[in-house]
């Protein structure tokens, strides 16, 4: 029974431990940039200092604030290490040690962008067309709009933390005349070609649309999304670096009124 | 707020009322019209082309068929590069010409266009006119002319003045086509002199083909004009300018009329009438005049 128990709070400790794995201080992911403080004590005037006593070789780097109270590391391998601060009095005396056991672990963070529906399909044409003006011409009527979504998708990151990425959507394939890119803002900001998503928020939808047939008869092309430069407030890169993905949209046809003999 | 509301409840109802598409054009029942797409247009080579003729309904596009009776395409109404097509319209009503263009290859994407046709029998024409035996029209001074026995011999001892003949021609249209299938009226016949009304009058197809039954005239197809013939007895009689004041003009006055509401063509298996504002050329506008001979008497003697 007490061997049950035993294995129960390990398997609990273990189960909240793996809970809060997702880039925090204690449990970073590789290449990622974490702060770690303390308060002084009162005594007189002291001087700070951040080591990491143990660990793998080479595996962080101490960005800035070493003899601060907040000291910024920013992690480079998985492992095992000890962050150690110690205050020491003026004239060398007296020193406090701090220690914490930081586990480096690799990078789960992952940014990734897809497709809302499906990926080859036709244009989205109104039916029927209605001939503006009843002149048998297709130059001023209205064809509809086409629609696409693109997801751009967060995982492996901590709900307290904002995550940011590069944007750009172009058409390949045969030419497209003007479309509009509206980036969802509901959960995030846009700042040129830069999204920064709020923290808790792990998908932003990316909407780009276009007059179909606005040009009398649009061709077969595609509308390509690239993310790059992915990473969490913590500058944690995009495991999977930079990605693109695209839809194929096949033209309708650029049919004209239909006229009749009198 | 009362007199806005009050507004926008009348004119939703006006919208309501009048829900239905606009016609885009009016054609006539039985005529053949012409409809396309994409005239002059480039980048629709090895497209298909599907033409429906269908009935306004609540879907966009319609989906509900037109009675087959009542429409017939000249011809396919599905093919590759198809952009033309020619419909015949066989019934009155209100019709959606529908066009579905497929893109060529493995991208089958479709626009569906649309145009709406009234078609009414407003247009529905039979016409007639005086006419020598070869339909070639009679008019003006030449429609006054002798009896066909002028200048016969009479038979001694006889008062047969003889019979004379005239021809009429009727043609039927639709929206100014000649109309090429079975179609019929029934007539009547005007055939009077100074006396009062005759009824000598008989009439008979002077086109192969044509049947006269009692009133009832009957063509089939393949004849947009046919003649009759009229065959009426000589009156003789005097001549008003010589004898003023004879008892009768002799002169006989000849006219059909195509009765009204009584025209119609035959269009697949409907029967559509011709309507009563095209009734004024369904007769003579001026009619035949057939002059009179002299009643002379045979000869005595002592």
């Amino acid at each position: 029974m007490k061997t049950i128990k035993l294995l129960l709070s390990i398997f609990v400790v273990m189960f909240a431990f793996n809970a809060n794995a997702q880039n925090t201080g204690i449990a970073p992911y590789v290449n990622s940039i974490h702060d770690y403080t303390v308060t002084k004590g009162t005594t007189g005037t002291t001087t700070l200092a951040w080591t990491v006593t143990t660990g793998p070789t080479g595996g962080y780097n101490i960005v800035s604030g070493a003899a601060a109270e907040t000291v910024e590391v920013e992690w480079l391998l998985e492992g095992e290490y000890i962050l150690q601060l110690t205050e020491t009095r003026d004239g060398n005396v007296c020193p406090t040690v701090r220690q914490m056991t930081v586990n480096v672990i690799a990078n789960n963070f992952d940014v990734l962008a897809s497709l809302k529906t499906t990926k080859e399909e036709c244009a989205t044409v109104v039916s029927p067309v209605v001939d503006d003006s009843s002149d048998g011409l297709n130059t001023n009527d209205d064809f509809g709009t086409t629609k696409r979504v693109f997801v751009v998708t967060a995982s492996g990151i901590q709900t307290t933390l904002s995550w940011n990425f590069d944007y750009i959507v172009t058409n390949t394939g045969g030419a497209l005349g003007s479309y509009d890119v509206v980036v969802d803002n509901t959960k995030a900001s846009v700042a040129g070609s830069i999204v920064t998503v709020d923290a808790g928020t792990t998908e932003v939808l990316i909407t780009v649309s276009y007059q179909t047939n606005a040009n009398r008869q649009d061709p077969d092309f595609d509308i390509k999304l690239a993310i790059s430069n992915a990473m969490d407030v913590n500058s944690t890169p995009n495991k999977s670096g930079d990605s693109e993905i695209s839809y194929t949209i096949n033209a309708v046809p650029a049919t004209t009124g239909i006229t009749t003999d009198k | 707020m009362k007199n806005i509301l009050q507004l926008t409840l009348i004119l939703a109802i006006s919208l309501i009322a009048f829900g239905a598409q606009a016609q885009d054009d009016t054609q006539s029942v039985g005529s053949v019209h012409t409809f396309k797409v994409n005239e002059g247009e480039v980048g629709h080579a090895g497209n298909t082309y599907t033409w429906n003729v269908m009935l306004a309904d609540a879907n966009s596009p319609s989906e509900t068929a037109a009675d087959a009776a009542n429409f017939a395409f000249i011809g396919n109404n599905t093919g590759v590069d198809l952009s033309t097509v020619k419909i015949q319209w066989l019934n009155v009503g209100d019709y959606i010409v529908q066009i579905e263009e497929t893109n060529a290859g493995v991208n089958t994407c479709s626009t569906f266009r649309e145009i709406s046709i009234k078609v009414t029998a407003g247009e529905l024409d039979l016409n007639m006119f005086a006419s020598a035996v070869d339909a070639s029209k009679i008019e003006g001074a030449a429609l006054i002319s002798c009896n066909g026995s002028a200048g016969a011999l009479i038979a001694r001892g006889g008062a047969e003045f003889g019979t004379s003949e005239r021809f009429f021609t009727f043609e039927m249209k639709t929206d100014g086509q000649d109309w090429n299938e079975a179609w019929g009226f029934d007539y009547t016949i005007e055939e009077s002199n100074g006396s009062g009304a005759l009824t000598t009058a008989v009439v008979t197809a002077e086109t192969a083909g044509v049947t006269v039954t009692g009133t009832n005239v009957t063509i089939p197809a393949g004849n947009t004009r046919i003649t009759l013939k009229v065959t009426f007895n000589n009156t003789p009689g005097p001549s008003d300018d010589i004898h003023p004041d004879a008892a009768a003009n002799a002169n006989i006055i000849l006219n059909m009329i195509a009765t009204a509401g009584t025209p119609y063509i035959t269009a697949g298996v409907n029967t559509i009438t011709e309507l009563a504002a095209k009734n004024a050329n369904n007769t003579l506008g001026t009619p035949y005049t057939i002059t009179a001979s002299p009643k002379t008497t045979d000869i005595k003697f002592d």
